[in-house]
């Protein structure tokens, strides 16, 4: 988090973390289209000539509460392909909550598991804090051969992180993702740094805010028009 | 959490990534490119453009029409106030919200303001005008109670002059350019961020490289230090082993000459096996200890002036009677005057033994083996690994000492290996000439250890020259 009491800002920062091809991009691309254009920045993405995302992407949300604080929510992806592990740790320095974007698929389970450690590792490498808010998405849940419903309910029974079902491309679970996810770096910023009572919002009023005009997944959102 | 009081949120990190930095709008923009844009912009509307960053600082300046017009309040106390009061105002307004603002100016003419945004932050200020709306025929009548002693009929003549623009049209025109010059900025911005991306993943990766090294180098470091110890292991056990094994071998001897009473034939034979076997292990152990004592590296050069030929020739006498049983052919060359070098004279001397020795074993009956000693300048063959010095002269004289045999030789791709430790061309032949495949890496060592090389040439069953070269620096010049 970044605060400038002076000029009234505080800036929030959202990472989307996970295994080559999970639908990281995706998933912002999608938020971009779904989330209300007042409040949601241009889309900024700095990716090869193949789509794969080469620093990251970046979709900026803010808006001004009503007695004047300017909040702004940074979410930004990290490239998922191996090669680019200082990038990642890079884009996640000063982190305040992250989105672990997992593939679905069966076959896709060993690099879900990597990233996750390597997830791990390079919040101990930023020296970050171990409690930072992370939920979980399982993606690409339109795809045969992913794991059950059930395999992902054993998980959201058993682990401590909010897990969530996601199909990116349409867009369904990704506004629910992002709404879990903020939620918890509220009431985490808000423990560690009372900014509740520095910007004079409650956390359903930041969320409303965020959320306020957003439109429903739907097939085909992210088709070219 | 970072948090800040001042008016910038970057400057407490200079060092921070792009990615925590709030940009200014000069950094986005390309001045020259950004000019061009907006001049070609207010001369196709005719109506003057400047741009202001967000401190008030003046980026671009382009006047209209107008100037004469403006130019007449200008020079009236009162209106020169007023004028300057809102410039003043339209420079440094609050914009709140993301669309242009209209103000109006007590000549009559107008002012749009439009903010420029990145990602919600203010960065900066477009202010169009003062274009004449079309509404406005003639100067306000206000302007004589400001101005008593301006010409009504002046001010006139000079409003007339400005082509006057429909609201609506100046609307649309300010929103293009709005348009235009955020996508500018945009577009900076990526590029701002993507190169400053580039130099910080470099970075990054480079020093994941370095850390990496470091822990590398130490593993590396740990294992040479057991290394070490264990050559050192090895040079103790090997030295404890050798003196009661000098004790076998003496009382053999001792045996074998009767000292204990007369030996029947059978006695002898087996004594004298004893004697022998004792004799290689003994020299199997030395082998090993002087390998180990360079491996550990405890063993050191002894340089002495000595003349190399005296050396060969006492290396000759070595292996002369075995030569003398396969009934060999001994040949050696020798430089004139005997010229002294620095050398250590043992560990030269067992070198040329050795490969004598080699020669001797791998030449069959009647064969002929040659020893050359000669002082030679030029490039050695690549086969030396010592290159050509085109700068230093010196580096390319040598004293040379080559071994020449007419045995079985050795095969292209194994005369590399018979300098390491315990090679043997083929297994059978440790049973056939026996010998402990060290003998090549111990003189390798001790050659190299001269800052000299050793190597060979062979051609298969015609034979080998084993060479030795020693750099020519360790000659004492008198
Ligand atoms: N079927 C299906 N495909 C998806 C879904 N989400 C993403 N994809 C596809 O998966 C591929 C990779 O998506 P990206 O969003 O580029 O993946 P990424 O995680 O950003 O990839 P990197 O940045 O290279 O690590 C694309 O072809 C997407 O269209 C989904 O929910 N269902
Ligand atoms: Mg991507």
């Amino acid at each position: 988090m970044q605060l400038n009491v002076s000029q009234r800002e505080i800036a929030l920062k959202v990472v989307f973390y996970g295994p080559p091809l999970s639908g990281k991009t995706t998933n912002l691309q999608a938020l971009h289209h779904l989330l209300n254009g007042q409040s949601c920045g241009r889309l900024m993405t700095l990716d090869t000539a193949d789509d794969r995302t080469l620093f990251f992407d970046v979709l900026p949300v803010f808006f001004k509460t009503s007695n004047g604080f300017k909040i702004k929510i940074k979410l930004y992806t990290v490239p998922g392909q191996i090669m680019h592990a200082s990038t990642r740790r890079l884009v996640l320095e000063g982190a305040d909550g992250i989105a672990f974007i997992a593939d679905s698929q069966r076959e896709e389970a060993k690099a879900n598991n990597e990233f996750w450690l390597s997830l791990k590792e390079n919040l101990r490498a930023n020296k970050l804090d171990e409690n930072i808010p992370i939920v979980i998405q399982f993606n690409k849940r339109d795809m045969p051969n992913v794991r059950s419903d059930e395999e992902i309910e054993e998980v959201r029974k058993k682990g401590k992180e909010l897990v969530y079902g996601a199909v990116a491309i349409r867009g369904e679970g990704v506004l629910e993702t992002v709404e879990g996810l903020l939620s918890q770096v509220w009431e985490y910023l808000d423990k560690k740094h009372h900014i509740e009572q520095m910007v004079k919002i409650t956390r359903e009023d930041f969320l409303r805010r965020v959320f306020e005009g957003a439109s429903k997944p739907r097939e085909g959102l992210l088709a070219n028009p | 959490m970072t948090t800040s009081t001042g008016d910038n949120m970057f400057t407490l990190q200079p060092g921070g990534s792009v990615l925590s930095r709030k940009p200014k709008l000069a950094d986005l923009i390309d001045q020259a490119s950004f000019r061009d844009l907006l001049k070609s912009f207010s001369e196709l509307y005719g109506i003057g453009v400047k741009v202001f960053d967000q401190g008030g600082q003046k980026l671009v300046d382009f006047r209209a029409q107008t100037t004469e017009y403006c130019g007449l309040m200008f020079a009236h106390y009162e209106t020169k106030v007023r004028c300057t009061k809102l410039v003043g105002e339209v420079k440094s307004c609050e914009l709140d919200s993301p669309s242009p603002e209209a103000k109006q100016c007590f000549s009559g003419l107008r002012y749009r303001v439009g903010p420029i945004y990145l990602e919600g932050d203010f960065l900066g200020r477009i202010v169009y005008g003062p274009f004449r709306p079309e509404t406005l025929l003639r100067a306000p009548g206000e302007l004589q109670g400001l101005a008593p002693d301006m010409k009504q009929q002046q001010a006139n003549d000079l409003l007339v002059q400005i082509r006057p623009i429909a609201e609506r049209a100046i609307d649309a025109v300010v929103l293009h350019c709005q348009k235009v010059v955020d996508t500018v900025i945009f577009s900076g911005y990526k590029a701002l961020v993507a190169s400053q991306m580039h130099i910080e993943s470099i970075t990054a990766a480079y020093s994941d490289l370095e850390e990496r090294n470091r822990t590398l180098s130490q593993a590396n470091d740990k294992l040479r230090e057991m290394d070490r110890l264990k050559s050192n292991f090895i040079a103790t056990v090997s030295h404890e082993l050798r003196t009661p094994l000098t004790s076998v071998i003496g009382y053999s001897e001792m045996l074998l000459e009767g000292l204990a009473g007369p030996l029947q034939n059978e006695q002898k034979d087996y004594v004298a096996t004893i004697m022998e076997k004792g004799e290689s292990l003994l020299q199997l152990i030395t082998s090993i200890l002087d390998l180990s004592k360079i491996e550990s590296g405890t063993f050191k050069l002894a340089r002495n002036p000595v003349d190399i030929s005296l050396v060969a020739k006492a290396s000759l006498t070595d292996v002369l009677p075995q030569a003398r049983k396969k009934n060999l052919n001994l040949v050696s060359h020798f430089p004139e005057g005997g010229q002294l070098f620095l050398l250590d004279e043992e560990k030269l001397h067992r070198s040329i033994t050795n490969l004598l020795g080699n020669a001797v074993k791998f030449t069959p009956e009647g064969g002929t083996v040659e020893l050359k000693v000669q002082h030679f300048d030029g490039s050695l063959p690549k086969e030396s690994g010592k290159g050509f010095d085109p700068f230093v002269p010196e580096n390319n004289k040598w004293l040379l000492i080559s071994v020449r045999d007419t045995g079985i030789g050795i095969p292209d791709d194994k005369l590399q290996k018979v300098f390491e430790p315990f090679f043997q061309v083929d297994s059978s032949s440790t049973r056939e000439y026996g010998g402990t495949g060290l003998g090549l890496a111990i003189v390798r060592n001790f050659v190299e250890a001269h800052g000299g090389a050793v190597w060979a040439t062979s051609e298969l069953q015609k034979g080998s020259v084993f060479s030795i070269a020693v750099p020519f620096s360790c000659a004492i010049t008198k």
